[in-house]
Protein backbone atom coordinates (compact mmCIF):
# COMPACT_ATOMS: atom_id res chain seq x y z
CA UNK A 1 0.00 0.00 0.00
CA UNK A 2 1.25 3.18 -1.11
CA UNK A 3 0.29 6.35 0.82
CA UNK A 4 -0.42 8.73 -1.42
CA UNK A 5 -1.84 11.17 0.51
CA UNK A 6 -0.40 12.25 3.87
CA UNK A 7 -0.94 15.56 6.17
CA UNK A 8 0.25 18.48 4.79
CA UNK A 9 3.69 19.83 6.39
CA UNK A 10 6.22 22.17 5.74
CA UNK A 11 8.96 20.18 5.23
CA UNK A 12 11.37 22.84 6.83
CA UNK A 13 10.18 23.32 9.46
CA UNK A 14 11.66 19.85 10.79
CA UNK A 15 15.25 20.76 11.36
CA UNK A 16 14.16 23.39 14.23
CA UNK A 17 13.38 22.44 17.65
CA UNK A 18 11.23 25.57 18.68
CA UNK A 19 9.08 24.82 15.51
CA UNK A 20 8.81 21.51 15.98
CA UNK A 21 7.65 22.48 19.94
CA UNK A 22 5.17 24.35 17.92
CA UNK A 23 3.94 21.83 15.49
CA UNK A 24 3.32 19.55 18.37
CA UNK A 25 1.09 22.43 20.23
CA UNK A 26 -0.88 22.84 17.06
CA UNK A 27 -0.97 19.50 17.03
CA UNK A 28 -2.63 19.09 20.63
CA UNK A 29 -5.09 22.14 20.16
CA UNK A 30 -5.70 20.49 16.66
CA UNK A 31 -6.74 16.94 18.45
CA UNK A 32 -8.76 19.51 21.59
CA UNK A 33 -10.37 20.93 18.94
CA UNK A 34 -11.71 17.43 17.68
CA UNK A 35 -12.32 16.45 20.84
CA UNK A 36 -14.45 19.60 22.48
CA UNK A 37 -16.27 20.74 18.81
CA UNK A 38 -16.71 17.49 16.91
CA UNK A 39 -18.85 14.76 17.58
CA UNK A 40 -18.75 14.05 21.01
CA UNK A 41 -17.34 10.50 21.36
CA UNK A 42 -19.08 8.81 24.73
CA UNK A 43 -18.27 5.40 26.86
CA UNK A 44 -21.51 5.37 28.18
CA UNK A 45 -22.62 1.87 28.46
CA UNK A 46 -26.54 2.21 26.41
CA UNK A 47 -24.98 5.20 24.53
CA UNK A 48 -23.94 4.92 21.19
CA UNK A 49 -20.33 4.64 19.99
CA UNK A 50 -20.66 8.72 19.17
CA UNK A 51 -23.67 11.05 19.58
CA UNK A 52 -24.62 14.37 17.34
CA UNK A 53 -24.34 17.67 18.47
CA UNK A 54 -27.75 19.80 18.99
CA UNK A 55 -29.24 23.26 19.50
CA UNK A 56 -33.19 23.61 20.84
CA UNK A 57 -35.07 26.54 20.61
CA UNK A 58 -38.34 27.20 21.99
CA UNK A 59 -40.82 29.57 21.33
CA UNK A 60 -44.53 30.22 22.90
CA UNK A 61 -46.06 27.65 19.72
CA UNK A 62 -42.92 25.69 18.95
CA UNK A 63 -39.62 24.23 19.50
CA UNK A 64 -37.34 23.77 17.24
CA UNK A 65 -34.70 20.62 17.10
CA UNK A 66 -31.48 21.11 15.04
CA UNK A 67 -28.95 17.50 15.17
CA UNK A 68 -25.79 17.22 13.55
CA UNK A 69 -25.82 13.62 11.88
CA UNK A 70 -23.22 13.73 8.44
CA UNK A 71 -23.38 11.13 6.56
CA UNK A 72 -26.62 9.31 7.15
CA UNK A 73 -29.02 7.46 5.27
CA UNK A 74 -32.31 9.56 5.96
CA UNK A 75 -33.85 5.93 6.58
CA UNK A 76 -31.12 5.13 9.20
CA UNK A 77 -32.40 7.95 11.57
CA UNK A 78 -35.42 7.29 13.93
CA UNK A 79 -37.38 9.53 15.62
CA UNK A 80 -39.79 9.44 18.74
CA UNK A 81 -41.45 11.64 21.64
CA UNK A 82 -41.84 9.44 24.83
CA UNK A 83 -43.10 10.56 28.16
CA UNK A 84 -42.47 14.20 26.57
CA UNK A 85 -38.39 13.04 25.75
CA UNK A 86 -37.28 13.34 22.48
CA UNK A 87 -35.42 10.68 21.17
CA UNK A 88 -33.03 10.63 18.08
CA UNK A 89 -30.98 7.41 17.30
CA UNK A 90 -30.47 5.19 14.62
CA UNK A 91 -27.27 3.62 12.60
CA UNK A 92 -24.77 5.31 10.63
CA UNK A 93 -23.32 2.29 8.65
CA UNK A 94 -19.80 2.28 6.79
CA UNK A 95 -20.03 2.75 2.96
CA UNK A 96 -20.29 -0.52 0.74
CA UNK A 97 -17.97 0.11 -1.79
CA UNK A 98 -15.10 0.69 0.15
CA UNK A 99 -13.48 -2.66 1.55
CA UNK A 100 -11.58 -2.57 5.01
CA UNK A 101 -7.93 -3.36 4.31
CA UNK A 102 -8.21 -0.22 2.07
CA UNK A 103 -8.30 2.46 4.54
CA UNK A 104 -5.61 4.51 4.97
CA UNK A 105 -7.00 6.61 7.29
CA UNK A 106 -10.17 6.30 9.65
CA UNK A 107 -11.56 8.92 11.66
CA UNK A 108 -15.37 9.40 10.82
CA UNK A 109 -17.71 7.31 13.42
CA UNK A 110 -20.14 4.54 12.83
CA UNK A 111 -22.58 2.54 13.88
CA UNK A 112 -24.90 3.48 16.62
CA UNK A 113 -26.31 6.53 18.64
CA UNK A 114 -28.66 7.30 20.57
CA UNK A 115 -29.81 10.71 22.25
CA UNK A 116 -32.92 11.79 24.70
CA UNK A 117 -33.21 14.99 25.12
CA UNK A 118 -36.53 16.15 27.32
CA UNK A 119 -38.71 18.55 25.77
CA UNK A 120 -39.38 21.65 27.33
CA UNK A 121 -43.40 21.28 26.78
CA UNK A 122 -45.53 18.83 25.32
CA UNK A 123 -45.76 18.58 22.00
CA UNK A 124 -48.42 17.59 19.56
CA UNK A 125 -46.68 14.15 18.28
CA UNK A 126 -48.96 13.86 14.98
CA UNK A 127 -47.75 16.93 13.70
CA UNK A 128 -44.15 16.91 13.50
CA UNK A 129 -42.10 18.30 10.63
CA UNK A 130 -38.79 16.70 10.10
CA UNK A 131 -36.12 17.25 7.32
CA UNK A 132 -32.58 15.75 6.90
CA UNK A 133 -30.91 18.20 4.50
CA UNK A 134 -26.67 18.57 4.49
CA UNK A 135 -25.98 16.32 7.04
CA UNK A 136 -28.52 17.96 9.00
CA UNK A 137 -31.25 16.86 11.09
CA UNK A 138 -34.61 19.46 11.96
CA UNK A 139 -37.25 19.09 13.59
CA UNK A 140 -40.19 21.67 14.17
CA UNK A 141 -42.69 20.53 16.90
CA UNK A 142 -46.03 22.52 17.49
CA UNK A 143 -46.77 22.92 21.88
CA UNK A 144 -49.99 21.35 22.82
CA UNK A 145 -52.94 23.82 22.68
CA UNK A 146 -52.86 23.45 26.95
CA UNK A 147 -49.12 23.86 26.90
CA UNK A 148 -48.85 26.96 25.15
CA UNK A 149 -47.58 29.74 26.79
CA UNK A 150 -50.40 31.46 28.89
CA UNK A 151 -49.86 34.63 30.51
CA UNK A 152 -51.15 34.66 33.66
CA UNK A 153 -51.38 37.81 35.72
CA UNK A 154 -50.68 37.58 39.26
CA UNK A 155 -52.14 40.18 41.81
CA UNK A 156 -49.49 41.62 44.05
CA UNK A 157 -50.97 42.67 47.08
CA UNK B 1 -18.63 23.86 -4.51
CA UNK B 2 -15.26 25.30 -6.31
CA UNK B 3 -12.23 23.71 -7.77
CA UNK B 4 -9.53 26.28 -7.78
CA UNK B 5 -5.97 25.36 -9.15
CA UNK B 6 -4.72 28.35 -8.05
CA UNK B 7 -3.73 30.39 -5.03
CA UNK B 8 -6.02 33.00 -5.83
CA UNK B 9 -8.82 32.15 -2.76
CA UNK B 10 -9.12 34.54 0.23
CA UNK B 11 -11.54 34.76 2.66
CA UNK B 12 -11.10 37.82 4.27
CA UNK B 13 -15.04 38.94 4.18
CA UNK B 14 -16.19 36.26 6.34
CA UNK B 15 -15.88 37.32 10.55
CA UNK B 16 -13.54 35.30 12.52
CA UNK B 17 -14.44 31.59 12.99
CA UNK B 18 -12.88 28.53 15.01
CA UNK B 19 -11.03 26.51 12.95
CA UNK B 20 -11.68 23.41 13.06
CA UNK B 21 -10.16 19.96 11.36
CA UNK B 22 -13.05 18.26 9.93
CA UNK B 23 -13.25 14.29 10.51
CA UNK B 24 -11.56 12.76 7.40
CA UNK B 25 -11.42 9.09 5.71
CA UNK B 26 -9.21 8.07 3.31
CA UNK B 27 -9.49 5.11 1.12
CA UNK B 28 -7.25 3.77 -1.61
CA UNK B 29 -7.75 1.06 -4.36
CA UNK B 30 -5.92 -0.19 -7.56
CA UNK B 31 -7.67 2.78 -9.50
CA UNK B 32 -7.97 5.45 -7.13
CA UNK B 33 -8.15 7.47 -3.71
CA UNK B 34 -11.25 8.95 -2.44
CA UNK B 35 -11.11 10.92 0.56
CA UNK B 36 -14.02 11.79 2.54
CA UNK B 37 -14.19 14.75 5.52
CA UNK B 38 -17.12 15.31 7.62
CA UNK B 39 -19.01 18.80 7.39
CA UNK B 40 -22.26 18.93 7.84
CA UNK B 41 -24.54 21.97 7.61
CA UNK B 42 -22.61 23.87 4.58
CA UNK B 43 -23.99 23.75 1.12
CA UNK B 44 -21.81 23.19 -1.95
CA UNK B 45 -20.95 27.53 -2.18
CA UNK B 46 -19.41 27.25 1.22
CA UNK B 47 -16.82 24.69 0.22
CA UNK B 48 -13.60 25.74 -1.31
CA UNK B 49 -11.50 22.57 -2.71
CA UNK B 50 -8.43 23.98 -3.93
CA UNK B 51 -5.11 22.57 -5.05
CA UNK B 52 -1.99 24.53 -5.36
CA UNK B 53 0.99 22.35 -6.33
CA UNK B 54 0.89 19.34 -4.75
CA UNK B 55 -0.64 20.21 -2.05
CA UNK B 56 -4.31 19.94 -1.41
CA UNK B 57 -6.61 22.44 0.65
CA UNK B 58 -9.97 22.27 1.93
CA UNK B 59 -12.26 24.68 3.71
CA UNK B 60 -15.43 24.81 4.68
CA UNK B 61 -17.35 27.90 6.02
CA UNK B 62 -19.70 26.58 8.57
CA UNK B 63 -22.80 29.09 9.34
CA UNK B 64 -25.26 28.80 11.98
CA UNK B 65 -28.07 30.02 11.74
CA UNK B 66 -29.96 32.00 14.86
CA UNK B 67 -33.52 30.92 15.56
CA UNK B 68 -35.94 32.89 14.45
CA UNK B 69 -37.11 36.12 16.29
CA UNK B 70 -39.51 35.07 19.88
CA UNK B 71 -37.18 31.86 20.06
CA UNK B 72 -35.11 31.35 23.06
CA UNK B 73 -32.56 28.85 22.99
CA UNK B 74 -32.49 26.13 25.19
CA UNK B 75 -29.38 24.09 24.14
CA UNK B 76 -26.61 25.41 22.01
CA UNK B 77 -23.94 22.48 21.12
CA UNK B 78 -23.70 23.30 17.15
CA UNK B 79 -21.63 26.23 16.58
CA UNK B 80 -19.85 27.92 13.23
CA UNK B 81 -16.65 26.86 11.73
CA UNK B 82 -14.56 27.07 9.93
CA UNK B 83 -13.29 23.84 8.43
CA UNK B 84 -9.44 23.63 7.34
CA UNK B 85 -7.22 20.56 6.33
CA UNK B 86 -4.34 20.07 4.04
CA UNK B 87 -3.12 16.99 2.67
CA UNK B 88 -0.12 16.44 -0.07
CA UNK B 89 -0.82 14.94 -3.06
CA UNK B 90 1.65 11.89 -4.73
CA UNK B 91 1.01 10.07 -7.95
CA UNK B 92 -2.71 11.23 -8.32
CA UNK B 93 -3.76 12.52 -11.72
CA UNK B 94 -5.04 15.92 -10.36
CA UNK B 95 -6.55 17.03 -13.35
CA UNK B 96 -9.36 14.48 -12.99
CA UNK B 97 -10.02 15.04 -9.08
CA UNK B 98 -13.82 15.29 -8.80
CA UNK B 99 -15.40 16.41 -5.81
CA UNK B 100 -19.20 15.99 -4.45
CA UNK B 101 -20.89 17.11 -1.26
CA UNK B 102 -23.68 15.20 -0.21
CA UNK B 103 -25.53 14.55 3.32
CA UNK B 104 -22.96 16.89 4.77
CA UNK B 105 -19.66 14.36 3.85
CA UNK B 106 -17.32 16.19 0.90
CA UNK B 107 -15.89 13.36 -1.42
CA UNK B 108 -13.05 13.75 -3.41
CA UNK B 109 -12.13 11.26 -5.56
CA UNK B 110 -8.47 11.07 -7.05
CA UNK B 111 -7.29 9.01 -10.00
CA UNK B 112 -4.03 7.10 -9.43
CA UNK B 113 -1.19 8.08 -12.05
CA UNK B 114 -1.84 6.22 -15.23
CA UNK B 115 1.55 4.22 -14.42
CA UNK B 116 0.10 3.01 -10.92
CA UNK B 117 -3.05 1.55 -12.44
CA UNK B 118 -2.67 -2.18 -12.84
CA UNK B 119 -2.33 -3.53 -16.09
CA UNK B 120 -3.14 -6.83 -17.40
CA UNK B 121 -0.74 -8.76 -19.66
CA UNK B 122 -1.96 -11.16 -21.53
CA UNK B 123 0.19 -14.05 -22.36
CA UNK B 124 0.37 -14.70 -26.23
Amino acid sequence: MTFTLAPWRDTEKWLDPFRMIEDLQEEMNRLFDLSLFGPSRSTGLFEGAWSPAIDMHESGENILVKADLPGMNKDDIEVYVQNNTLVIKGKKEEEKEFSEDGYVRKERFYGNFHRAIPLPAEVDTNNVKATYKNGVLELVFNKKEEAKAKQIKVEVK
Amino acid sequence: MTLLKTSEHTDSKKQQKRVVAPLVNIHETDKEVVLQAEMPGLTKEDIVVELKGEELHIVGHRNVEEPPKGYTTLIKERFPFEYRRSFVLHDVQTDKMSARYDNGVLTITLPKAERLQPKKITIS
